[in-house]
């Protein structure tokens, strides 16, 4: 099982499955769980590894391990965290100056006091070089910092600046224990205990694994992946519409910002794992399950020469992408204002979408509803080169996607005028949904009022370019591309409008061909 | 019977209180430690001083196949791309072009490089011509390219239809941008980082469309051409490790070579041929 966590209440436990017992024995069987399964909101918590790591362990267990250690020494465990200055991670830090030192006892004073009761965070000591020791308790009233015991005091004079750090990054560990965990997985890898009862349906949104540090519903131009910590903040706060992600808008700002850095910090722990196996790649079993040929002298290039050089490179990329991610440079922000929403712009927008120019329709549909015609081409894994087994879209985790139904009203990324036009102009990270920024910002917003219109008006026009009338749209329900007539009709060359020439003034609505004109070509 | 009950009763008792004693699980539930560690400035290498590398030389050579190829497959016949069908493959059928073997059973597209500059080698600067990577019956032009990572490539389409391209590098960002019709202008894509492998790019609106790009923080990489030659010219005068690399070759992670040696004569030259076995390539 390679699950984000390790359960104490697993499937075998479930004792409805057991059919053999009494009614009595059942009731009491429950009740002996009871404890484990109502108390138990918390799991004996530990990061897991890649799924790759245990394959590399098969041919080169040097690798696996410095693999392991270095993401223990950099990260920690769930229970014993590390803040890893490399990283752009607010992990809660506040300065202060020690007035006087006796023993394990410091009188400091700080710029601010710690929001909550400081357990077991580190201490940085600025002396001449830098000791790292870690608090147990902060008496406020006392101004008194209790170190933890070391078998040495610590040698400070009065004036010595230091550093607390951690308090955050343990309040967001906490919280998303209570929060997240259940679906996105101690690790952060989506594969809580309750993601494989979201993972049965083909289409249905796998909980985010952070692990590849990209996130779909951003607010950053095309190319930056990584997302801004207010883009979590929405996401947190909002939920993301006609999925199983809920709104936290209960939360307070304070234990959302801890929430936010904690997944940060599992998300670049993730990469910085990931950028490592790449690295690492060369020493994975062949296909046939063989060693690699020169064994020896590729784990000693690439799992000890070149390692940490491996590391420093991994960590200085996932800081960089988090860090421009929040430069305000990145944001997309519309140059113009939203164009009135009449219906000379969505007659533009709707042109435009249909239009093979751009081809929105050739995913979402003539309708909208995310059935069209390139969702019955087979894809290639991007990191195989093998064709994927079905047709159809797959995002960055290889899981099957749907383009929007936009006739449904829902959208995952907002449905603020705002929203859609970011994701029209960036596009959707780790999905196939590209940015289309090159089309002029005017084309944008006329887009972004059709596509908002499509819930009110359907789609304007049915498959045949008849006009909707009074959003009569009974095809509306139907969210599954393969259960539509105009999914079946996308395939016949004979029907298809968007194979002749595009090239009629923009402000009249685009029609299909009769039949007969068609049936001269 | 009753010692049954007995025992489950005892069992709950024990969980229970086991519970309550350690706080049901302890371990996620207990307060987590922070230990801090800094961040490393910088990561030596383990360069001592560098010698200035004096003068450069060229290699060139081929790369070919032992045995027949298979045919490529045909991805698309002419005219018949089931959407789009008047752009794509509307001239030429689209075939795959994973591995094309010419004349005299050289391999075309293999990428050779140099993976990092070797230390005291002076760098040319990038060119400021931008590198074009165009697309025509919904293939893309060309197949394979080098640029170098400072390096503007525009991204142009000859076709009347909207494309997307979808690139996957391995250090830089990836980008996914529209490419609307007709775009003689070009959409510029700067990678701005080093690769270390060529990585894929492909439109997702058109599956079959696939490329391959490496972009190089140095200008020491090419690609072999139609009939698996190639020539790399101002190469360091040194000994240089060679990267030989290739799409089909994925058992290896894309490498035909991972550490070709060879030494390059001042002012000279020196040649590399090599040939590769079927099985080489997964076939």
């Amino acid at each position: 099982m390679t699950s984000g966590s390790r359960l104490t209440c697993g499937p075998g436990s479930d004792p409805a499955e057991d059919n053999t017992l009494t009614t009595r024995h059942s009731i009491l069987r429950l009740l002996a769980l009871l404890p484990l399964v109502v108390g138990c909101a918390d799991y004996q918590a530990e990061f897991v590894n890649d799924e790759r790591v245990a394959a590399l362990e098969t041919t080169s267990s040097v690798a696996a391990t410095n693999l392991t250690n270095s993401l223990n020494t950099h990260f920690g465990t769930p229970n014993a965290l590390v803040a890893w200055g490399a990283l752009p991670i607010e992990f809660g830090e506040i300065s202060g100056t020690v007035l006087s030192a006796t023993g394990n006892s410091l009188r400091v004073s700080l710029e601010s006091d710690p929001p909550t009761a400081l357990n077991h965070v580190a201490v940085v000591l600025e002396t001449k070089t830098p000791q790292n020791r870690m608090a147990s308790s902060y008496d406020a009233d006392t101004r008194i910092l209790t170190l933890t015991e070391q078998e040495a005091a610590p040698a400070v004079t009065p004036g010595t600046p230091l550093r607390l750090i951690g308090h955050k990054l343990q309040a967001g560990r906490r919280l998303y224990m209570r929060h997240c965990m259940h679906c996105h997985g101690v690790t952060g890898d989506g594969n809580g205990p309750t993601a494989r009862y979201i993972r049965n349906h083909r289409f249905n949104p796998l909980p985010r694994d952070y692990r590849r540090g990209l996130f779909k519903f951003t607010s950053t131009k095309n190319g930056f992946y990584a997302a801004r910590r207010d883009d979590l903040r929405r996401t947190i706060k909002q939920g993301l519409a006609g999925t199983y992600m809920p709104s936290f808008l209960l939360l307070e700002p304070d234990e959302l910002d801890a929430i936010i850095e904690f997944v940060r910090f599992l998300a670049m722990r993730g990469e910085i794992e990931r950028r490592l196996l790449t690295h690492l790649a060369p020493l994975m079993p062949t296909d046939d399950g063989n060693p690699p040929r020169d064994l020896q002298s590729l784990e000693k290039e690439l799992a000890v020469d070149t390692f940490n050089e491996a590391l420093a490179d991994a960590a200085s990329l996932v800081a960089e992408n988090w860090t421009s991610a929040e430069d305000p440079e990145n944001l997309v922000i519309p140059t113009t204002a939203r164009l009135p929403d009449d219906e000379k712009s969505r007659l533009k927008g709707r042109n435009l979408f249909i239009s093979t120019k751009i081809n929105c329709a050739k995913c979402h549909g003539e309708g909208g509803r995310g059935n069209g015609g390139f969702l019955k081409d087979i894809q290639k894994n991007p990191e195989t080169q093998q064709n994927y087994p079905t047709p159809g879209l797959r995002d960055a985790w290889h899981k099957m996607i749907q383009p929007r139904n936009l006739t449904s009203g829902i959208y995952r990324g907002g449905r603020r005028p705002l929203d859609v036009y970011r994701r029209v102009t960036a596009g959707i990270k780790a999905t196939p949904m590209a940015g289309f920024a090159t089309v002029p910002e005017t084309d944008r917003w006329h887009i972004v009022n059709y596509v908002l219109s499509i819930p009110i008006d359907g789609a304007f026009f049915d498959e045949h370019g008849h006009q909707y009338h009074g959003g009569d749209d009974s095809h509306a329900d139907h969210d599954h591309p393969h259960d539509h007539e105009a999914d079946k009709s996308d395939d016949k060359p004979d029907d298809k409008p968007d194979d002749k020439p595009d090239d009629k003034p923009d402000d009249k609505p685009e029609t299909t061909q009769p039949k007969s004109a068609k049936d001269k070509k | 019977m009753t010692s049954v009950v007995r025992a489950i009763a005892a069992t709950a008792i024990a969980t229970a209180s086991l519970g309550l004693l350690t706080g049901c699980g302890g371990g996620a539930s207990a307060t987590p430690t922070v230990t801090y560690k800094a961040g490393d400035k910088s990561v030596d290498t383990g360069g001592g001083p560098v010698t200035q590398i004096d003068g450069t030389g060229t290699l060139s050579g081929t790369i070919r196949l032992v045995g027949t190829a298979p045919t490529p497959e045909v991805f698309v016949a002419k005219g018949t791309a089931k959407r789009d069908t008047n752009v794509c493959g509307a001239e030429v059928a689209i075939i795959d072009q994973s591995l094309q073997v010419g004349e005299g059973n050289g391999i075309a597209n293999v990428f050779i490089y140099i993976d990092k500059a070797p230390p005291g080698a002076p760098i040319p600067a990038a060119p400021t011509a931008p590198a074009v990577f165009d697309q025509k019956g919904c293939v893309f032009l060309p197949h394979a390219m080098v640029v170098r990572s400072s390096q503007t490539v525009l991204i142009k389409s000859q076709d009347n239809a909207g494309h997307n391209t979808h690139t996957y590098p391995g250090r830089s960002r990836s980008f996914n941008g529209a490419i609307k019709a007709l775009e003689r202008d070009g959409v510029p894509l700067i990678y701005n980082k080093h690769e270390r492998t060529p990585f894929p790019v492909k439109c997702d609106m058109h599956s079959w469309m696939q490329a391959f790009h490496l972009a190089l923080d140095h200008p020491w990489g090419t690609i072999t051409r139609a009939d698996g030659s190639f020539e790399l010219k101002g190469l360091p005068a040194t000994e240089l490790t060679l990267r030989v690399w290739h799409e089909k070759a994925g058992g290896r992670g894309g490498f035909l070579e991972r550490k070709l040696k060879v030494t390059i004569p001042k002012d000279g030259s020196a040649t590399v041929d090599k040939e590769f076995q079927l099985s080489d390539f997964g076939l």
